[in-house]
């Protein structure tokens, strides 16, 4: 009962220990680019496209 | 294959299948049965996409060196061309480009454009990649123009 009492100290200690506020950061994982695809991205650098109408 | 150019704009297309929201697939039937694709996948820039069309492999990927040389070029061009018109009226803000894999395939796609601007620019703004040796140019495409051409693209007008 007593190891019982001070694990559940222990863990609402570590509880307490966390932030308020947690952040969460989406990681985009990017479609498989094919190798056309990266040709067509390589063009892509070197082009200077028109202005925007 | 080139008498057959005004033949394309009135040749009727294989009927195509929205799999998902930027892949479309159709079956040619001309000499053989050969299913075909085309995927539309984002590149570098903002809502500028790449539009991919070649042989369905049976790993879903699409093959687009192969020759099918299946006899029905021209119903396939309709077809590539019709799926283009239903993914840029339903995605107005998004523009498109695609090139050949190969030289005589970008040659191909210029003689469509050629074929259908007339009808094409009412509602599409058609622009080509030039290069000038180092690096490219968008140009608006002109179907006078013998420039040698290393992409185009379309965007829906508003």
């Amino acid at each position: 009962m007593a190891l019982a009492k001070r694990n559940k100290k222990k863990r609402n200690s570590k509880l307490k220990a966390l932030p308020d506020i947690v952040l969460v950061t989406k990681t985009i994982v990017p479609a498989k680019e094919t190798e056309k695809l990266k040709q067509v991205n390589e063009m892509l650098k070197k082009t200077t496209f028109l202005p925007l109408k | 294959m080139f008498c057959t150019d005004r033949i394309i704009m009135h040749k009727l297309p294989y009927t195509f299948i929205r799999q998902k929201a930027c892949w479309y697939t159709f079956t040619s039937t001309g000499k053989g049965i050969i299913e075909k694709a085309v995927n539309f996948t984002p590149t570098i820039y903002e809502n500028l996409f790449n539009m991919g069309f070649g042989d369905l492999r049976p790993d879903g990927t699409i093959d687009d060196m192969v020759d099918s040389n299946n006899g029905d070029i021209v119903k396939v061009m309709a077809t590539v061309i019709q799926i283009l018109k239903a993914f840029t009226d339903e995605h107005s803000h998004i523009k498109v480009i695609f090139k050949g894999s190969t030289e005589d395939r970008t040659m191909l796609y210029k003689r469509v454009l050629k074929t259908y601007y007339p009808e094409f620019s009412k509602s599409f703004t058609i622009t080509c990649l030039v290069s000038d040796g180092l690096k490219f140019n968008e140009k608006e495409f002109d179907p006078r123009m013998e420039e040698e051409h290393f992409a185009f693209l379309v965007q829906k007008n508003n």
